[in-house]
């Protein structure tokens, strides 16, 4: 299990980066797709994951729409145009610290990320 | 893929109210998220009820609240609005101040205005809304919110700045707000304040800095009431006044008797009549002073010019003494013309006295330079003196003119 700090500041970086791929998703269907993606090793808590897309929301980087599932709601986002731009930017830049951080802590050269 | 039946939706919906979670929109998402994570569940087998049971041992009691929470914090445009607000009144607070005391030290019309304004501003608005933003930026941050030293340093703030706000406008309870404000400072705020930035290690060169400019704030609030001490000295000048106005008054009524005895009544007239002209110029310049201090004084000065100090106020005021001694733009000052008078009523004392008495003469009406700087006479008794101060001067003058016309006027009895 990866720790909630390292998690913490990543957060929206993941999201923004999920969403890129896909062209809409709901906060469950997020948590799913990074459990699958991390083999089970990063468990997003709803706790992490909403504060974080309303956050994203309102700073305009991804937007929402409800569609009625039966008599439930639920809420896809979808990325904005600036979110689109921020997304490749945070993307960026964490690789960059994953490398950077893999020459500091003298891990394998031959990783690579990008 | 297990569906839900509409009453497990009900029981799901009752477990988030339960919660009480207020932030609609946030209840419905998550209301879905927990049916997908149950329908999850129930695909590998497991009853409703069994699922239920553990996704509420995920959730820790008050999960969802701290949930909503964090996302108010987080995209409250209130709390927004309100930064915003406070960065501008941070801004426009001080300048009004420095602006009014700007005016203050001009002499010029509104600076009470801008002052008052400036201080309520800062005092009544700012510093709530930089404890509100402030607390939030804490929470927002994941750490503990330190409220008493909030509430603490609101307080002590509003006291302290009421109290410089009273002082500089002289209306009363200055002195009482400045003291309780130093006390709770000593008492409560500073002790929770080093607690606080003891424990606090990630802030520290922040909460080093706020704990030097408060001990700093300190160090002028105690200074300020030190200024009270003045106020004393202000009263100890009045009384000196006051017994120099009635010593004068009694020499010009003992020198009015010699001038009846005097054997050379010619001399002595113009001796007697040169010390009146004298007396009544340095009166109606202290009738002026007192009257341009305030308009409140003007019970104070009668209609001869006679002046009842214990109906006067605003002793420390300075800025009428350097009108009507030092003139401004638009009248001439008339502390060039009182020189001259002294001088040519000493020249006068001179010519009609025995050595020893010249002596007196030269050093009581003496209007040369002053002081390690020689300055003139005029600047170093007047500028920048108090009203009060002036006054005690000028008394002085008429006590020491009425006195040497008497010495004049016996040593004429003599001859």
């Amino acid at each position: 299990m990866i720790s909630k700090d390292l998690l913490k500041g990543t957060l929206k970086t993941i999201v923004l980066k999920l969403l890129e791929e896909h062209e809409r998703m709901y906060g469950y269907e997020i948590t799913q797709e990074v459990e699958r993606l991390t083999e089970g090793k990063v468990q997003l808590s709803w706790g992490a994951l909403y504060p974080a897309l309303h956050k994203l929301e309102s700073d305009r980087l991804i937007t929402s729409e409800e569609e009625s599932i039966g008599r439930r709601v639920r809420k896809y986002y979808r990325l904005t145009e600036s979110g689109t731009s921020a997304a490749r930017e945070k993307i960026q830049e964490f690789i960059d610290f994953v490398t950077i951080m893999g020459r500091v802590l003298d891990t394998d050269p031959s990783l690579n990320l990008a | 893929m297990a569906e839900l039946t509409n009453r497990e939706l009900d029981i799901l919906s009752r477990e988030i109210d339960k919660q009480g979670l207020t932030y609609t929109r946030l209840q419905k998402e998550l209301l879905d998220h927990l049916c997908c994570d149950i329908e999850a569940r129930m695909d590998e087998g497991i009853e409703f009820i069994k699922a239920l049971e553990e996704v509420r041992k995920e959730l820790e009691n008050d999960r969802i609240q701290q949930i909503q929470e964090e996302t108010l914090l987080l995209i409250n445009q209130k709390y927004r609005m309100m930064k915003k607000f406070m960065y501008i009144l941070g801004t426009v607070a001080p300048s009004l101040l420095i602006v009014g005391a700007i005016f203050k030290m001009m002499h010029w019309p509104g600076a009470s205005i801008l002052i008052t304004l400036g201080v309520f501003l800062l005092a009544v608005i700012y510093l709530p809304v930089f404890a509100m933003v402030s607390i939030r930026d804490t929470r927002e941050k994941g750490k503990k919110v330190n409220k008493p030293l909030y509430i603490i340093g609101v307080i002590t703030g509003f006291i302290f700045l009421t109290g410089i706000l009273f002082k500089i406008m002289h209306w009363p309870g200055a002195g009482l707000a400045l003291l309780v404000s130093v006390l709770i400072m000593v008492v409560f705020f500073i002790p929770f304040l080093v607690i606080h930035a003891l424990r606090d290690k990630e802030n520290q060169i922040q909460n080093f800095s706020i704990l030097i400019f408060i001990l700093a704030m300190m160090g002028v609030n105690i200074m300020v009431i030190a200024l009270k001490v003045s106020k004393n000295v202000l009263v100890s000048m009045k009384v000196t006044a006051e017994s120099s106005m009635v010593i004068s008054g009694t020499l010009e009524a003992s020198n009015a008797c010699l001038l009846n005895q005097t054997s050379q009544p010619e001399q002595a007239g113009i001796i007697s009549e040169k010390s009146d002209a004298l007396d009544s110029t340095i009166q109606d310049i202290m009738a002026e002073i007192v009257l341009l201090t305030h308009e409140k004084n003007r019970s104070a000065v009668g209609t001869d010019h006679s002046i009842d100090l214990n109906k006067a106020d605003y002793f420390d005021v300075g800025s009428s003494v350097s009108r009507v001694i030092f003139g401004d733009e638009k009248t001439a000052g008339k502390g060039e013309a009182l020189v001259a008078s002294l001088e040519s009523y000493r020249d006068l004392l001179l010519e009609n006295v025995e050595p020893e008495l010249a002596e007196s003469i030269d050093q009581l009406l003496y209007t040369g330079p002053m002081g390690e700087g020689q300055e003139s006479w005029l600047s170093y008794n007047f500028n920048q003196a108090p009203m009060i101060g002036a006054l005690n001067v000028l008394t002085n003058l008429q006590v020491s003119l009425r006195f040497l016309e008497g010495e004049v006027l016996r040593e004429l009895l003599t001859y």
